[in-house]
């Protein structure tokens, strides 16, 4: 029997060109090859969504240069994706409320508050020109996450928040005095979303959350039916089965036994 | 080519199949295709079914490749996935195919026998023969003789006892022989 061992060792034979086919084809059936074409998508659009960026900073700038100069000192940030999201800011109500908000969440109270009250009267002007964007003011803007590079349209919560946090005496004095209130994060919202598997903002993150109890969130479609609540929201929604488009989230967070409300609109993209 | 300049190309074409380049599994498929089929044809009643059987092989290969950790060299992994897509094979036709075995070989004879055969042998005609060979004196043969597993192990693969499989081996030996005309028989 060892002859027979050694004389199919030392033998081989090879199949026909038809086992490669259709392994092959099975190969593509069951283990398929990422297609080129759709990374090329995928570079197209990314192209179209920094050509909208840019678009926004060269908007903003031009805005920028030909309202106030002293919406500068409202944020020191210096990177150009914040420009828009700063300048575009229109209503008076709405910086307002942000500088509200940043009193009560975010530490960096003065210079953001004077800001908005010196702002007021120009912005006035750029909310008739620019009204029907919808734009929104993100409690703390000096906060650049790669997530958000086309951030133009981030903006939580305007009055909602601001109201109940203008009306909340106990937080309205802590601020105001700049006492010993220091919030344990910065929240940040981003206005965009691509949950499309590829592992980069797959997720509606909203930063800093950890820092508050009782993080609520609820999301709405355009018709205002509820496409995704959490009583106790940890990052970790993808969009689910939502179609591409705008919706409007309200963001409820505790602190210190005070709630929050943040209000706002994202939009989801599936590259 | 030494013994490591071969071995490191094969991770290379193992690591390019780990992403799915198929280039790289048709680099793999040719290399082992050949070798492989021999294998199969081995366990396989026809050619045909030979060719199934290695391309279930290879897809499993390709599907399990994450498994081979190197521990054994390339050759070896290969070989055992093809051996059990054979005995997944056997087991599954098996199941509808009623097969008659030879029952008029007497077992006392199969005791004793030279260990040789001294026909000259074709590997093709070894083939031919074993394809015309009973499923389980087959399979049995197979995995014992040829593929040196013990009676043991070969019982636990085909969930058999021991015992039967070395009667078994025994009777397909005879039965090998007889047709390969060896006159040892």
């Amino acid at each position: 029997m060892k002859d027979i061992k050694e004389i199919l060792d030392n033998y081989s034979e090879t199949p026909s060109d038809a086992v490669w086919e259709r392994l092959n084809a099975r190969l593509d059936a069951e283990m398929p090859v990422q297609k080129p074409k759709s990374s090329a998508w995928k570079w197209a659009t990314s192209a179209l969504a920094v050509v909208a960026v840019s678009g926004g900073v060269a908007f903003g700038v031009w805005k920028h240069q030909h309202n106030n100069q002293e919406v500068m000192a409202m944020n020191t940030t210096e990177q150009t994706v914040e420009t828009p999201q700063q300048e575009s800011v229109p209503a008076v109500e709405t910086c307002h409320d942000a500088s509200l908000q940043e009193e009560n969440v975010v530490p960096v109270v003065e210079t953001c508050r004077g800001a908005s009250l010196q702002t007021t009267e120009s912005d006035a002007s750029a909310k008739r020109s620019v009204a029907e964007k919808p734009n929104v003011a993100s409690p703390k803007t000096e906060t650049v996450t790669p997530r958000t590079n086309v951030r133009q349209e981030v903006l939580p919560p305007n009055s909602t928040l601001a109201k109940q946090l203008a009306a909340d005496p106990v937080l309205r004095t802590l601020s105001d005095e700049n006492v010993e209130w220091t919030p344990p994060t910065h929240l940040s919202i981003p206005n965009l979303f691509t949950p499309n598997g590829d592992g980069v903002n797959d997720m509606f993150v909203i930063e800093g959350l950890e820092g508050y109890s009782s993080p609520r969130l609820v999301v709405r479609d355009k018709s205002n039916r509820i496409v995704y609540q959490s009583a106790n929201y940890r990052n970790n929604w993808d969009g689910g089965s939502c179609p591409e488009g705008v919706y409007s989230y309200e963001f409820t967070f505790t602190y210190q036994g005070i709630e929050n409300q943040a209000v706002g609109k994202v939009r989801i993209m599936r590259g | 080519m030494n013994v490591t300049d071969r071995e490191s190309d094969i991770q290379t074409l193992v690591n390019g199949c780990l992403k799915n380049d198929r280039l790289s599994q048709r680099q793999l498929y040719d290399r082992y295709a050949s070798q492989m089929f021999v294998l199969c044809r081995r366990y396989a009643n026809s050619d045909e079914e030979a060719e199934d059987m290695l391309m279930e092989g290879f897809m499993q290969v390709f599907k399990s490749l994450r498994t081979f950790k190197g521990d054994s060299s390339f050759n070896t992994w290969i070989h055992s996935v093809m051996v059990n897509t054979a005995i997944s094979h056997y087991r599954s036709i098996r199941k509808y195919r009623n097969e008659q075995l030879p029952n008029e070989l007497d077992d006392e004879s199969l005791l004793g026998v030279d260990e040789t055969i001294t026909t000259a042998l074709d590997a093709r005609i070894v083939i031919d023969a074993l394809q015309r060979m009973p499923e389980t004196y087959r399979t049995v043969f197979n995995l014992h003789a040829l593929e040196g597993y013990t009676f043991a192990k070969v019982g636990e693969m085909l969930g058999k006892k021991e015992d039967s499989m070395r009667v078994v081996f025994l009777r397909a030996r005879k039965w090998l022989r007889r047709e390969l005309g060896d006159e040892n028989e």
